[in-house]
């Protein structure tokens, strides 16, 4: 048998045993054929989660001669069940792009030289020095748990800035406003079970099949073993996601709030509400003006008042949703037979009212009991690997503290000063800036009260996916005393304008540990070097802590003199990890997450141990230890009959409730107008998002060639009529304008998604067409989250070209 | 030459399923395996990657019978990762 017929061999065999395992729900035999391939072959295979998005799948990486070769949906994993998306299976390629950077980098004039890593640190360590409370730190939920912990540590405790925040801020802040003003505590009750359970799941606003493929597949395949399920896509455009559902339902933009508001009014209107569920288990909550995340306690016979004007038919009228349709979702909801999951991402999160609509579809869920069964949940799901895990359970945003604490709460800031042995008041009191706020500052001179001088960023692309780049990122680059620092592993949009560029390893050149969507930790070990002197983001962090700590900054020392990062090796000796070159001599990932994990059981968030992740696809916190030495996941917080933290007999607790009394909030929210529509001057609505083949700024993606080719570029979806009123044609170049910013690209009419007249969108994965120029920084009041789904645009027909086909 | 390890699901009804897997029979680029319920497990063997790319998120969608496809595992020639 020739190698060839080998691999074919071998891929029917995994194939084989996917099938059998998909249409039989189990293993065909005992016999692993996949492994006993493995074994015939030269490939090591390890695990690792996907590098792409918050489905969180693993991967199982074939390593050849210290290269990447393969990739394969790990078959033992639960998120997956051994399949992949096409940006999955082509993870590999992302290690070996042609213009991977290898060597830090400091702007002279208009051009880069190299320096060494030692300049580079010295530079950084500088910058903090001179002015530490205007230094500034910008990560993302592709940060690794150990990486984020060691940035929360640096900056908090070491730097005494609290002004970090991620890329999740435009991502998914407004989700954890919603739970947090709902039950008190972050991230979802229910996981991706409930997608295999439930009979009804509504999208809103969330294009899954596209976005979050592996997990949309999951519900897809369950017809095709001959299970019911019915899908309602509610949108703004078509996508893929409707071509697998039984309804769409197309809403004008901002109006989710007015249909959630109608479901509401039919459940009270028909009385399909849950009484026990809400007598039982609910409070309710409305709007304090100036707002606040608490809001104020209202009766039932209030709640009742305020819905009440939301009819059908006035529902129709403000969201375009005929009566029937919203008549048919409110017998959904008051049917107690059904169960119901909502799945939402971007389109509910990227709202100027983000924290309503997102409270406002908990609160159906728990007026109509619709929680807390198998297949019953709210949930909602992240764009990046780890926006989970590194965001919002380290708290790697301006306001947080690791384990659900917040920088406000003295006595919460008081447990992780006595965690890390530093004095007490280490911490600063003052929450930081919220991202659109430090870019604001940063693009703001120093003499006009722009407070942050120098940004760090790691692992995301703000020169790309910021909004309103032309207030709130170019600016930077003419004032004197703004210094950008950018650690990544291709020149991207942001290194463009760094003052100085670290290259850093990536995915599986590295340690890690991410939590995905559904409170899913996972652990990976580093199996391929990074290229040329590319050095992990971690080490780059603990590099500049101790280039401080020896230069005597005083706060790099904890209570006891010693370095902040001390690292030991099991006979408690310490090792110079900062020492590149004695990096690998123990695990820093280990050490430092064994470090974070007592915190995370102050909210019940317990992760499990770094070593039973080892053995793990991960694992879904809470996790805890029974009796006889197992370690157990949780699939439904808050309910009995499985979160080991609800009391007996309780039934349902939401045990960090805000009203202390174990009960959810069902809040009131008033639909309101966006903050921006069109009108004569800017008649379109403008909406922005992703493609299949491309993940997040693209930096990756459009380094595989085959991704890259399946889609080359971003365009303008426009429906055929506005192309035919404007006399544009398909492929044509045209001017797309908001009050923000202007952009020339081509026209794809119809588009992938079919958008409906008046409507335009744009991906937001090409560097070469920067849609935001365009958008909108106007945020959530209490998330801080940017709109980027609809804005006032106008498109000009601006004629073909010499040189255009 | 990329080699491809898929799953094929096929549609419930008895006449497009068994026209789907004819389809798919009569391509060369493709080796069959043994069909469990809807699922049918096959191999893609194609000429570059791009067209194995076309190929599953395009062609075998396209074909009437064919409801989803997963892949499951997929070999690159070394080097060309
Ligand atoms: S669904 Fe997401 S996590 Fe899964 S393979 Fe695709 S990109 Fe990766």
């Amino acid at each position: 048998m020739d190698r060839r017929d080998f691999l074919k061999v071998s891929a029917m065999a995994a194939a084989t045993t996917a099938a059998t395992r998909m249409a039989y729900g189990q293993e065909a035999g005992a016999l692993d054929e996949q492994v006993a391939d493995r074994a015939a072959d030269t490939v090591e295979w390890n695990k690792a989660p996907c590098r792409f998005c918050g489905v969180g799948c693993t991967l199982q990486v074939g390593v050849d001669n210290g290269r990447v070769v393969a990739v394969s949906g790990d078959r033992k994993a639960e998120v997956n069940q051994g399949t992949a998306c096409v940006k999955g299976y082509h993870a590999g390629s992302i290690l070996y792009g042609a213009d991977r950077l290898q060597q830090p980098l400091k702007r002279e004039g208009d051009d880069f030289v190299e320096i060494t890593w030692n300049e580079a640190i010295g530079i950084i360590a500088d910058r903090i020095e001179e002015d530490p409370e205007k230094f500034a730190f910008y990560g993302s939920g592709q940060w690794t748990i150990p990486e984020g912990y060691a940035v929360q540590k640096f900056m908090r405790g070491g730097v005494r800035s609290n002004h970090l925040d991620p890329n999740a801020r435009l991502c998914m802040a407004s989700a954890v406003t919603g739970f947090l003003a709902v039950y008190g505590v972050d991230e979802p009750a229910g996981t991706y079970t409930d997608l295999d359970e439930c009979d009804v799941l509504i999208n809103w606003g969330n294009n899954p099949a596209e976005m979050h493929p592996v997990l949309f597949s999951r519900v897809v395949d369950r017809r095709a073993k001959g299970e019911e399920v019915e899908i309602i896509d509610m949108g703004l455009r078509r996508s893929r996601t409707t071509d697998h559902s039984q309804h769409f339902i197309r809403f004008n933009p901002h109006t989710d709030i007015a249909i959630a508001l109608g479901i509401a009014h039919l459940l009270i209107e028909n009385d399909t509400y849950d009484k026990d569920f809400v007598e039982n288990h609910c409070n309710f909550r409305g709007n304090t003006d100036p707002l606040t995340l608490q809001g104020e306690e209202i009766s039932f016979e209030k709640f009742k008042e305020e819905i009440q004007k939301y009819t059908p038919e006035h529902v129709e009228e403000l969201s375009g949703v005929d009566a029937d349709t919203i008549r048919m979702l409110g017998d959904r909801f008051g049917d107690p037979d059904l169960r119901i999951t909502s799945l939402w991402c971007m389109g509910m999160n990227q709202h100027t009212r983000g924290t309503a609509v997102n409270s406002l579809v908990h609160g159906i869920h728990l007026l109509s009991g619709h929680f807390g069964r198998p297949g019953d949940s709210p949930t909602s799901l992240t764009g990046q690997p780890s926006a989970c895990g590194t965001v919002r359970e380290v708290g790697t945003l301006a306001h947080a503290l690791p384990g659900g604490r917040v920088i406000a709460n003295e006595e919460e800031r008081g447990h992780i000063e006595e965690h890390w042995n530093v004095p007490e008041g280490r911490i600063p009191s003052e929450p930081g800036y919220h991202t659109v706020k430090m870019w604001e500052n940063f693009c703001t001179p120093e003499d006009e009260g722009g407070d942050v001088n120098t940004i760090w960023v790691q692992v995301t692309n703000p020169g790309q996916s910021m909004p309103n780049l032309n207030n709130l990122f170019y600016p930077a680059r003419e004032l004197e005393e703004k210094f950008l620092i950018v650690s990544d592993v291709y020149p991207t949009a942001t290194t463009k304008y760094a003052d100085l560029v670290l290259p850093s390893a990536m995915w599986v050149e590295k340690n890690g540990v991410y939590g995905n969507s559904e409170r899913r930790t996972q652990q990976w070990f580093k199996m391929v070097e990074p290229p040329g002197d590319a050095r992990e983001d971690l080490w780059q962090v603990l590099a500049v802590a101790r280039e401080l700590y020896d230069r005597g900054f005083e706060t790099m020392r904890d209570a006891d003199g010693e370095f902040l990062f001390r690292i030991e090796d099991d006979d408690g000796n310490e090792v110079p990890v900062h020492n590149y070159n004695r990096f690998d001599e123990v695990n820093v990932d280990r050490a430092l997450y064994e470090e974070y994990r007592p915190l995370t059981h102050y909210k019940q968030k317990n992760v499990a141990p770094y070593d039973v992740l080892v053995e793990k696809r991960g694992l879904r916190w809470p996790v805890v230890e029974t009796e006889d030495g197992v370690w157990e996941e949780t699939e439904f917080r808050f309910a009995e009959f499985d979160d080991p933290f609800v009391d007996e007999g309780a039934e349902f607790q939401f045990y960090h409730s805000p009203t202390g009394d174990d009960r959810a909030l069902i809040w009131f929210h008033p639909q309101e107008p966006p903050a921006e529509e069109p009108d004569d001057d800017y008649p379109f609505w403008l909406s922005t998002g992703r493609v299949l083949e491309h993940w997040h700024t693209g930096t990756m993606t459009m380094r595989i060639p085959q991704l890259r080719r399946a889609m080359p570029q971003a365009y303008v979806e426009v429906h055929r009529k506005d192309a035919r009123r404007l006399k544009i044609s398909d492929g044509e170049t045209v001017k797309l304008e908001t009050r923000r910013g202007s952009m020339e690209l081509p026209v794809w009419i119809n588009g992938r998604g079919r958008v409906p007249e008046g409507t335009l969108f744009v991906p937001f994965f090409d560097e070469r067409m920067m849609i935001n120029d365009l958008t909108l920084s106007d945020h959530d009041p209490h998330s801080k989250q940017p709109d980027y789904k609809k804005c006032a645009a106008r498109l000009q027909k601006i004629g073909r070209r010499e040189g255009e086909g | 030459m990329p080699i491809s390890g898929l799953v094929v699901t096929l549609s419930d009804d008895e006449q497009q399923s068994t026209e789907a897997m004819a389809a798919l029979e009569a391509d060369d680029r493709i080796t069959v395996g043994d069909r469990q319920k809807n699922r049918l497990p096959i191999v893609a063997e194609t000429g570059s990657i791009d067209e194995g790319h076309r190929l599953v998120r395009d062609e075998l969608p396209d074909i009437e019978g064919v409801v989803f496809v997963d892949v499951v595992t997929v070999k690159f020639e070394k080097g060309r990762c």
